[in-house]
């Protein structure tokens, strides 16, 4: 039932789900080049505060930042450890 | 290839346990945190042996004196109040996670007996074991923090805070910001060394060189936010100072800015 198709199927969905998760985490870098335009804006603005602004950007490009590290964890488990073409390949190898 | 340093393991021992079978393993994970944590405590050990309060100091005290001094400031200037209650707590993950990330440029090899072959160190919080580990220390301790200082319902009123019909989101909220914490640790140290090791098979000269370089800096930024993201869910337990914690603090603040 489970034949050479739907092994190479389930590797090129992996494959393709795997660049486009990376793909669509790049969108993060939108968001983080606006905060720190933005810090950058405020830091010139006021430069007394620049320290206050410069370790809340920090944390906010961290949370932001998070987005982006949970694509590339998911592409990372579609590449190395994936658990659908794992069963896969176990059913091939029993029929 | 190997995602996470609890995949090497070096000793594995089988035992019964009220009559179920456990196994131990001995992984890299355990290994490298003791060789992390030995290197915290014989640093300060030698650091702080000779101690002096004159006008010349050594080194050593010199930069432990400023980290303190620094790690003090950024954790009452968030907590708007006097923090001697929860500085250790701080200071501890801040530490332990900035050595363990920077642990990682050294490139020490090991030997796996059970293998035969060899293996090359991965920090420990490149392991989602230990930043599982540290997270759950986190969260335990927002709410014993927030219990002893409010009380119990004092505490669990903070759910209910704007109106009880956010009751759910609150607590999501609460989960989702640990899962968080643990998993941008993890994937920030694990995709540094994932993407030097590929990096090594492409083009071995000089690039790995300049990611290390680029994942130190990423290290050192990851613990500062573990540590401050730490402190804001602690912060947020507690809920706002009362006015006599605020007058204290207004007041030392004052005197510190006389100070300087």
């Amino acid at each position: 039932m489970v034949g050479l198709d739907a092994i190479a199927l389930v590797g090129m969905g992996s494959v393709l789900g795997a660049g486009i998760a990376v793909g669509m985490g790049g969108l993060a870098a939108l968001g983080e080049g606006q905060a720190a335009k933005q810090a950058l804006a405020s830091m010139v603005a006021q430069p007394d505060m620049a320290n206050e602004v410069r370790s809340t950007m920090f944390v906010s490009m961290a949370m932001i930042e998070s987005t982006a590290i949970y694509s590339l964890l998911v592409a990372m488990i579609l590449l190395f450890s994936n658990p659908i073409f794992n069963k896969v390949i176990e059913l091939a190898a029993q029929a | 290839m190997n995602l996470s340093p609890d995949q090497v393991i070096f000793w594995t021992e089988k035992f019964s346990l009220f009559g179920r079978e456990f196994t131990f393993n001995l992984n890299m994970t355990l290994v490298g945190t003791w060789l992390v944590m030995l290197l915290i405590f014989l640093g300060c050990y030698f650091a702080t042996r000779r101690l002096h309060d004159g006008l010349t100091i050594n080194r050593w005290q010199n930069f432990l004196e400023t980290i303190v001094s620094w790690l003090k400031n950024e954790v009452e200037n968030a907590l708007q109040r006097k923090a001697n209650f929860i500085f250790p707590i701080i200071a501890s993950l801040f530490v332990f996670v900035f050595v363990s990330n920077l642990s990682g440029v050294i490139p020490l090899p090991f030997y796996v007996p059970l293998t035969g072959d060899w293996a090359v160190y991965i920090p420990p919080t490149g392991s989602f074991s230990t930043t599982i580990g540290l997270t759950l220390v986190v969260m335990l301790a927002v709410p014993l923090f927030g219990v002893a200082r409010n009380g119990f319902l004092g505490y669990l009123k903070r759910y209910i805070e704007p109106q009880w019909i956010l009751l759910p989101f609150n607590i999501i909220g609460e989960i989702s910001g640990g899962v968080s914490l643990a998993i941008r640790l993890y994937g920030n140290i694990m995709s540094g060394t994932v993407i030097i090791a590929i990096l090594l098979s492409l083009a071995p000269v000089f690039i790995p060189t300049v990611m290390q370089l680029f994942g130190m800096l990423t290290g050192v930024i990851q613990a500062y936010i573990f540590a401050t993201l730490a402190l804001v869910y602690i912060v947020a337990g507690l809920g706002d100072p009362s006015a006599k914690e605020k007058k204290e603090w207004e007041e030392e603040s004052r005197l510190k800015s006389l100070e300087s």
